[in-house]
């Protein structure tokens, strides 16, 4: 059995009547990256929240490698470093006071913190930039410093939330390779939520996906993917005023129960996906219905997601950080 | 104690960001004190060339020696104008401020010169009457003549004896308010911006006491509102106020300055405690500083304030800093009873707020 760097049970939050997070259970390897999914307000961030020891559970137990994070928060703090959701970098500070503020507040002494700032800025290709502030640094840049700040203290865990929202594409790949290499090579286990569940497919070695404060399915991507449908999916774009036109024909054609989502028909198919998605088109056809066009792919876990919780990640979140973005910079 | 150490690491990443923007820092001390100062500072004492019409019915020579010397002031344009109803009809348009009439029998025993004086703005007159008043008696030290007769409508209404203190005791005023203001606009708004940053989540994350964040948020408003206080005193010194205490009067005026700011820097972090809005922290802020100041007495004695209100400015332990800076530079004593009373005021009122501040820091939330 491999041992436990985060051990969940019972957890439960309550927020007056609100229940955030309901019984938690679950129990996450050392040295694996673990990916924690859900829509907005489904207990996600509370639940981080209280393994950081930042808000106190209502009832159940948090273990940091072992210890208890209600009796002995200031060691498990140390277990543990925070990359957050913002860019949370002092603009107004250097690279290198950001880092050494890190240090100080972790107590480390002088020495150590030189050390690690040198180890650290190298870490994140910043060397050349260690006396400039961050507030002229690119988002990447700020990013990847916020990522080695949180390891300024040596932590034996690294909680991401959300690292990668608001970046570009390339900078996304940068982070995540900074992200895997700290996992590979320092045996930093990683927990992290993300809204880019191609992403989590592509680096968790696991995955719990949360709604309504409870976990609805925890797997690996392969698992997760295979328990919505052993096969592949046919997706059917067509105008809104023959969604369920079309929805009634793919059950006719197939048996099976397709499900509508945005301007798609989408259905899982076992077998035979080609021919079937042929006898669907030939139907389509026989009843004049035009449609914008006609797809098969392998589930994602954009479709477990689907599935499970009845609501796209990516629709659900990304206004809502849009959104705060755009507040905090009017009051920065 | 770590606590203290905490605190401090933090306290210095506040100020780190200070001086990188000191620049605009600085100048947004400055602002506010120096508009005051300019403005209302300059209320009855530097008006200068304020309009007067003279009509003169005496021909003798002290008569002509009188209205030469109101014309030498600065304060005043003197016009010679031949007839009162002239004169007064001058006074009526708004276009002269006063008018002095000098009798037939100016320089004579027993005479008085008449002086009708337009109220509608009365600061401006009141100067021009001092002025009046003051050329008037030297005459009537000259020649035996005493201008305060019936007619002569001469305000000797000043604050603190001399309308020239004015600047004075409005400056002691600003020094107290800008210095108990900066706590309430930089701690407890650093506060509530590092928690919509995520800042204050990522210290809570670390295995530093809560109570370390709430010295070092203490300790950084503190620190502004000093800077603030100092900056508003030497505006004041440089536009021409004193310390009647001489130099030696800084260390009551800078200890009174710091017991409002540690006052104010409890109510600056209850209040970022538990609110995370700016818009929100701005309208409580306002609302609690602004009554406080007018209540203290910063821009009028609190005896001039309506009677209903009198007891809140007695309740208001910024009256008593205001009240003690005020008498080392306009007095020049402060008792030594009276700064330990003071004192003991505002050191109670400072440990009411920051007891306030802890409890509500407790639970203070991260996001």
């Amino acid at each position: 059995m491999k041992e436990n760097a985060i051990e969940i049970s019972h957890l439960t939050k309550k927020f007056g009547d609100f229940t955030a997070v309901n019984d938690i259970s679950l129990n996450i390897e050392k040295g694996e990256i673990f990916g924690l999914l859900g829509p907005n307000g489904a207990g996600k961030s509370t639940t981080i929240n209280m393994i950081l020891g930042l808000i106190p559970p209502t009832s159940g137990k948090i273990l940091v490698e072992g210890k208890d994070v209600a009796k002995q928060a200031n060691e498990t703090k140390q277990d543990i470093g925070l990359v957050m959701q913002e860019t949370i970098v002092e603009p107004e500070l250097t690279a290198e006071q950001n880092l050494r503020l890190f240090g100080r507040l972790y107590h480390m002494s002088e020495e150590e913190i030189d050390k690690k700032i040198d180890f650290l800025l190298d870490l994140a290709g910043l060397t050349a930039f260690r006396k400039a502030y961050a507030g002229t640094f690119s988002g990447g840049m700020k990013r990847r410093l916020e990522t080695v700040k949180s390891l300024i203290h040596d932590p034996k865990i690294l909680v991401l939330d959300e690292p990668t929202t608001g970046l570009d594409v390339q900078n996304r790949t940068k982070v995540w390779e900074l992200i895997k290499k700290i996992n590979k090579e320092q045996g930093v286990t990683i927990l992290m939520t993300t809204q880019y569940l191609e992403e989590a497919d592509e680096v968790c070695n696991r995955i719990a996906i949360i709604d309504h404060g409870k976990i609805i399915a925890l797997g690996t991507p392969t698992e997760l993917k295979h328990s919505i449908s052993k096969g592949d999916i046919i997706e059917i774009a067509t105008n809104r005023q023959q969604l369920e036109e079309v929805a009634k024909i793919v059950k006719k054609t197939l048996g099976e129960e397709p499900r509508i989502s945005g301007d798609k028909v989408s259905v899982s198919v076992s077998t035979d996906a080609v021919k079937k998605m042929e006898k669907i088109m030939n139907a389509l056809n026989a009843s004049r219905i035009q449609v914008h066009g006609i797809s098969m792919h392998e589930p994602t876990l954009d479709d477990v997601f689907l599935k499970l919780t009845g609501a796209s990640l990516r629709d659900a979140t990304t206004e809502n950080v849009q959104s705060s973005r755009a507040m905090l910079m009017r009051r920065r | 104690m770590s606590l203290l150490k905490d605190a401090y690491t933090l306290y210095i990443r506040d100020m780190l960001i200070f001086k990188k923007n000191w620049k605009t820092s600085i100048a947004r001390s400055l602002i506010f004190p120096l508009t005051l100062i300019l403005l209302l500072g300059n209320l009855g004492t530097s008006a200068s060339h304020i309009p007067i019409a003279v009509v003169n019915y005496a021909s003798s020579p002290s008569a002509m020696a009188f209205i030469s010397q109101l014309n030498s002031l600065n304060t005043l344009t003197v016009a010679a104008i031949t007839t009162q109803q002239n004169a007064m009809q001058l006074l009526s348009n708004g276009d002269v401020s006063s008018v002095v009439v000098v009798p037939s029998t100016f320089g004579k025993p027993g005479s008085s010169i008449v002086l009708y004086t337009d109220y509608s703005s009365p600061i401006t007159s009141q100067e021009a009457d001092a002025a009046i008043d003051q050329v008037a008696e030297q005459f009537g030290a000259m020649t035996n003549i005493h201008s305060t007769g019936a007619g002569v409508s001469v305000s000797t209404n000043y604050v603190y004896g001399a309308a020239s203190n004015y600047k004075t005791f409005l400056v002691a005023g600003i020094v107290i308010m800008v210095a108990a203001f900066g706590s309430m606009w930089s701690g407890g708004f650093t506060l509530i911006t590092d928690r919509q940053l995520g800042n204050l989540k990522a210290f809570m994350a670390t295995p530093i006491h809560r109570l370390s964040i709430l010295l070092g948020k203490m300790a950084y408003g503190i620190s502004q509102s000093m800077i603030n206080g100092l900056l508003a005193l030497a505006i004041g010194l440089l536009y021409g106020c004193s310390i009647a205490a001489g130099p030696v009067g800084i260390i009551p005026i800078i200890w009174f300055a710091f017991l409002s700011a540690l006052g104010f820097s409890g109510i600056a972090t209850a209040l970022g405690a538990r609110i995370n809005k700016i818009e929100v922290y701005s309208l409580i802020g306002m609302a609690i500083t602004l009554p406080l100041w007018i209540l203290s007495g910063a821009f009028l004695p609190t005896s001039t304030l309506p009677k209903f209100m009198q007891p809140f400015s007695i309740y208001n332990p910024m009256t008593y800093a205001v009240n003690a800076v005020r008498d080392v530079m306009l007095k020049g004593v402060l008792p030594m009873a009276t700064l330990v009373y003071y004192s003991i005021l505002l050191i109670g009122f400072a440990l009411a707020t920051i007891a306030l501040s802890l409890v509500l820091f407790k639970n203070v939330s991260p996001v």
